[in-house]
């Protein structure tokens, strides 16, 4: 069959007819967006109470003319140069030579069993192995999945404390970065591809002429270590060669919170929180609920817990911010207030709690907002915590251990542990150390293991350029990619993915669990534990051994085999959990915050919601990953508030060049509602130059402005208007539920003791359940009719079911130029909808996966019935009867169904072919594609257990989007058994449906959500 | 090799599964009962459920070389699938490839009761063995996702 896909991406796409073409497509995502509109609409409260969007705020026309159609003019059009009829003809002649021949004959397909089948597979079954993914040195325990020893799916290890069974976007997407077809391949030294064994030989010399001076010129670069494994290994390293050093550089690096604990303390500790104890949190600056701060998806949990309105006790959340996050979304008092103010707000703290507040008057909004906190604080001691964000400056933290301390929660809410971190140094003093020595020619040798400094390390340092003009003799890097560092280096060695290697990590509480590979290395890739055994001298090191012998050496009892298969079975060694420790304030005062000048702009450098640093700029499922605030895809645009974007006359899409201490960096603008004023904020991890086929050229690199002395923050930028403009790609905006003449309560809210008056303010009258053209079907005779709930309460915007739901389901990733046209295929949304003042707005977040509705408006309308309901009551999707009229999702009201407009799926590359669930179909173009409840994972399940001969256990089964919600926002189960969870909370006041009035019955519902203001600060 | 390092041993028409052990590459077949890709198909529930081997497979244990007996169209499932109870057997009979459904000569006695004719063997059999109802196994999903 002639492959059409072909012929998809050879076609050019000629740049000045599109150009013309494409501001027609999307209106609304540039133009005139009238602030001054927006604000008078909400003055007047004339406009929308939810709004997703500042345009729809504004109520542009462009906008207006979205809302009547579902895709953006032109989204179903053929935009490349060549005309539909040029395609047609095209294709006339090779569809004539295929033959349009019925299906009546496969064509024949072999099979091929195993010569030894090994014991414990079952062709077909799935089989669970419990290892870890680490990020900045914290490890997520993982149970993996595994379709015929090829890994598919990450779960999270519900027995494991640390998390539960949650899991974070970068440990979901890590499947993915496993089988990248992009990753290194190969060892290679200067262009050439060599072996282990060369670069073994290679080593030899240099090795034993550093042994002569004791090591005094080898370096070694890592990033931010855990691994017990590895630590003693490098700690044997520096044994065999004491003049050497080991250094640590992680551009998202926690020395803040590092030096705030030593000037607290003394001493570098952990800091960990139970917050399911805790009726007061204040985030000074810290979003602890978003992947990245370690120990989030345990955060997640019990904050998620002590949301509940019903339970008598539902925590208050105060967040003072410098940029718009998950965390000061779900606040129930959020404060925006630039990066380099918050210290003073923290000192207010420290002394409104000491003290009091002495008077009712208040110099500044800030003065206000810490009173009224601090008096709840006060109300709370043993029951409050303050978090510090890692990237404050070390004041702000010791302050914030000292309030804590004052307010008696240590040991209640919060404690204090032994570092996770191996070698807890500051790391921006040890890259200026190592780069000092290689600038005065001290270094022989450098190994970097899994970093990339050449394209993330701090700008004034120059670590590319000291690493290429320096004459280092051998520069060694061990990583994933070939990436901006590797080129740098004379040899290159392709590193084992977690997912192939043996290890071990430290999670956030301290537990260790052993890392094991689901799957020989797909590149005979290296760990970290073969190169630094190479180094030390061993010869032929395998990680496998490595690991076991140090933990040979650590189990004291006798049957080490028995400890050894219990640890990686459970997942977690028994015994390694830290306990907390008993530290003592050092002193009271705190050196006396830096306050920025007034009018001057701060720019706020923040780790990547879904890209981290850059290490996952390759992975295109991240890079899709709608980001939680803006819903951006693709790219980072610099995050400005609403009123500075108006006194610069800027709107979204404008390009500004940014100056800092004389370096500038071009990048596009987002109007950001809700953003502090005189404050951007920037992305890190963008514009690489070597990060394979999907990340190199995406967004903009602002490391070139982020310097060793202000990492974090810093006052003075200078922005200038360059006039140009650059497309974006954000999926707010579409897929959206209201209608041209008005807007539909999607989110509904209320305050808790709005709640408490009337608890069922959330019910609509729905319309009588006979009042339908449909026939009436008894679902309640089944055995099992699954439903749906979703706790707004508890959903953090995390955005780790669609991650999930990616994964489990083979969702294609289409690229930026398909999600501009909002083709993106993502079968679960979330949905960010903010209410309020557009400079410090409130925001909620709603998942949308497929209502699977009882009358469903979609299934009357296919005229093929290839979506038709099954008697359990899903709406089934049939792939291979649609025909793609796009009728159903026409009708679909809540606008939950994908199409597959062109090929997205790659058919080609083998590794993606392995990693796809095989037991979900790899869509075609021309296809409705939409959530299907996890039908796979439903029809294993009921297999199984009539095979058993009993019932599906509630809790057992799963869909792949509850399986991995950190918070248990999504409930998923039999509705037709009253005592499921699902069913309960079906039953509980504040469930309602969307668009209950259209009479569709979906079974996913809603549980609304229920703020906590207090009423010191309401009034 | 299980079954052929006992049976058969030297045969000549064997040499093929011999070298695919000793060299440890395996025997490339051909697909003879296949269905298409779109279609996801459980084994193991049909096996379950008390529906033979030979009912859809033929009569395989006297096949010089293996042939599709029946179709395996959707129409030629749907046809069982809407109707379980005359194709199903017991259990026990599932992998008996010389069973007959139940006549006035040949009777099937099953938990103490005779059985001369298939419909009320295999209306009996839906309900011991809990066979989903009709609109259940015909729903799309159960097939095709």
């Amino acid at each position: 069959m002639f492959n059409l896909s072909s012929v998809s991406i050879h076609m050019k796409m000629e740049e000045q007819d599109d150009k013309g073409h494409r501001e027609a497509v999307c209106p609304g995502k540039k133009g005139a967006l009238d602030l001054d509109a927006a604000r008078a609409r909400l003055a007047e409260t004339k406009g929308p109470e939810f709004w997703r969007s500042l345009e729809e705020l504004a109520g542009s026309p462009e906008w207006q003319e979205m809302m009547h159609r579902e895709f953006p003019k032109g989204a179903s059009e053929w935009l490349d140069s060549v005309s539909r009829r040029g395609f047609l003809k095209l294709m006339g002649a090779s569809l004539a030579m295929a033959g349009m021949t019925a299906c009546t004959k496969q064509p024949l397909e072999p099979i091929v069993p195993y010569v030894r089948q090994p014991e414990e597979l079952v062709p077909g079954r799935p089989m669970f192995y419990a290892t870890a993914f680490t990020l900045g040195g914290y490890a997520s325990p993982l149970l993996v999945e595994s379709h015929m020893y090829r890994p598919t799916k990450v779960e999270g290890n519900d027995k494991h404390p640390a998390s539960l069974g949650g899991t974070d976007i970068f440990a979901q997407a890590s499947i993915l970065e496993m089988y990248d077809p992009d990753r290194s391949q190969t060892i290679a030294s200067l262009g050439e591809v060599r072996t282990w064994g060369n670069f073994v030989e290679a080593l030899r010399g240099p090795l034993s002429a550093q042994k002569a001076v004791q090591g005094a010129g080898i370096r070694i670069l890592t990033r931010t270590i855990s691994s017990p494994t590895l630590a003693d290994q490098m700690r044997g390293l520096l044994k065999v060669y004491p003049q050497a050093k080991w250094h640590v550089y992680e551009p998202v690096n926690r020395d803040s919170v590092l030096e705030g604990a030593k000037l607290a303390f003394g001493q570098p500790v952990e800091t960990q929180y139970k917050l399911e104890n805790a009726d007061v949190i204040v985030s000074l600056d810290a979003d602890f609920l978003s992947a990245g701060f370690p120990g989030n998806v345990r955060y997640i949990r019990d904050f998620a817990k002590r949301r509940d309105p019903d339970s008598g006790k539902m925590s208050r959340v105060y967040v003072v911010e410098s940029t718009t996050s998950a965390t000061g979304a779900k606040a129930d008092h959020r404060l925006p207030m630039r990066a380099g103010e918050i210290d003073q707000v923290a000192g207010l703290l420290n002394r409104f709690v000491e003290q009091g507040h002495p008077s009712d008057v208040f110099s500044s909004q800030g003065e206000k907002f810490a009173a009224a906190v601090a008096n709840d604080l006060s109300a709370h001691r043993g029951s409050s915590v303050v978090i510090a964000g890692d990237h404050q400056p070390p004041g702000v933290h010791a302050t914030v251990h000292a309030i804590n301390q004052a307010l008696g929660n240590v040991g209640k809410t919060v404690f204090y542990t032994d570092p996770v971190d191996a070698n807890p140094i500051n790391q921006t003093e040890s890259i200026k150390d190592l780069v000092a020595d290689m600038r005065a020619g001290k270094v022989d040798m450098l190994v970097i293991m899994d970093g990339n400094p050449a394209y993330d390390a701090p700008a004034d340092l120059g670590f590319a350029d000291a690493l290429k003009n320096t004459n280092i003799p051998l520069r060694v890097h061990l990583g994933l990619y070939q990436d901006e560092t590797a080129e740098l280096c004379q040899w290159h060695i392709n590193e084992a993915h977690y997912l192939e290697a043996w290890g071990d990590a430290r999670a956030c509480d301290g537990t260790v669990s052993i890392v094991q590979p689901l799957i020989a290395p797909l590149y005979s890739g290296k760990s970290a534990h073969e190169l630094v055994a190479t180094l030390a001298g061993q010869p032929d090191p395998s990680s496998h051994e490595v690991v076991q012998n140090y933990w040979k050496k650590q189990h004291s009892g006798a049957d080490f085999d028995m400890f050894w298969r219990k640890s990686l079975n459970d997942g977690w060694i028994e015994g390694t959990t830290f306990a907390p420790k008993q530290v003592s304030l050092k002193t009271a005062s705190f050196p006396a915050p830096a306050v920025p000048p007034p009018g001057s702009i701060e720019i706020n450098f923040r780790r990547d919601p879904s890209i981290y640093d850059g290490r996952f700029s390759n992975n295109g499922w991240l890079q899709e990953l709608p980001k939680p605030m803006s819903k951006m895809t693709w790219d980072n645009p610099v995050l400005i508030g609403p009123a500075m974007a108006e006194r610069l006359g800027l709107k979204s899409e404008d390009m500004i060049e940014i100056e800092l201490n004389g370096k500038k960096v071009t990048a596009p603008v987002w109007v950001q509602a809700g953003h502090p004023d005189n404050s951007i904020t920037v992305f890190l991890g963008y514009g690489r130059r070597r990060a394979g086929r999907v990340g190199t050229g995406a967004g903009f690199d602002f490391y070139p402005l982020r310097d060793s002395a202000d990492p974090w923050f810093i006052a003075g930028v200078t922005l200038s208007k360059t006039g140009e403009t650059y497309k974006l790609a954000t999926t707010q905006g579409y897929q959206t539920m209201d209608t041209p003449v008005g807007t539909r309560p999607l989110v509904r809210t209320a305050s808790l003791d709005g709640y408490h008056k009337e608890p069922a303010f959330a019910r609509e009258d729905e319309p009588p359940k006979d009042l339908t053209l449909y026939q009436p079907y008894p679902y309640e005779k089944e055995p099992y009719a699954w439903g749906m709930a979703i706790d707004l309460n508890a959903c953090v915007g995390c955005n780790n079911c669609i991650v999930a739901c990616q994964s489990e389901n083979n969702i294609a990733v289409v690229g930026k130029e398909q999600c501009v046209i909002g083709r993106h295929m993502h079968w679960i949304r979330v949905d960010a909808y903010y209410q309020g003042d557009r400079d410090n707005p409130k925001a909620y977040f709603q998942p949308v996966p497929c209502m699977q509705c009882e009358n469903a408006p979609c299934e009357v309308v296919c005229p093929v019935g290839a979506t038709v309901h099954s008697s359990e009551g899903l709406n089934d999707m049939v792939y291979n009867r649609c025909v793609g009229t796009r009728y159903c999702s026409n009708n679909c009201p809540y606008k939950v169904r994908r199409f597959n407009f062109l090929l997205f799926q790659d058919w080609e590359t083998p590794q993606l072919k392995m990693m796809r669930n095989p037991d979900v179909t790899v869509r075609s173009r021309g296809v409705m594609e939409k959530c299907t409840y996890c039908v796979q994972r439903i029809s294993e399940h009921r297999i199984d257990s009539e095979r058993e001969d009993r019932k599906i256990a509630d809790g057992e089964l799963q869909t792949a989007c509850q399986q991995s919600c950190p918070a248990n926002a999504i409930v998923f189960g039999n509705i037709n058994d009253p005592e499921s969870r699902v069913s309960k909370l079906k039953r509980n006041p504040r469930n309602y449906s969307l668009l209950a009035d259209l009479n569709t019955r979906p079974r996913t519902t809603y549980l609304a959500e229920i703020r906590n203001p207090s009423e010191e600060l309401e009034s | 090799m299980n079954c052929h390092s006992q049976i058969w041993t030297g045969a000549p028409l064997l040499e093929p599964v011999r070298e695919s052990f000793r060299s440890g590459k395996s025997l490339v077949w051909t697909r003879v009962n296949d269905l298409p890709d779109f279609v996801y198909f459980n084994h193991s529930i049909h096996i379950n459920k008390g529906v033979g081997c030979n009912t859809c497979h033929g009569p395989v244990d006297r096949m010089p070389l293996m042939y599709n007996e029946y179709s395996l169209q959707m129409e030629w499932c749907l046809d069982c699938h809407r109707d379980p109870a005359k194709n199903l057997r017991p259990r026990d009979q599932v992998f008996n490839m010389r069973y007959e459904p139940p006549s006035s000569l040949k009777p099937v006695t099953m938990d103490g009761k005779e059985y001369t004719d298939q419909m009320s063997l295999g209306s009996d059999l839906v309900k011991k063995y809990k066979l989903r109802t009709v609109t259940d196994i015909t729903s799309c999903s159960t097939c095709h996702r």
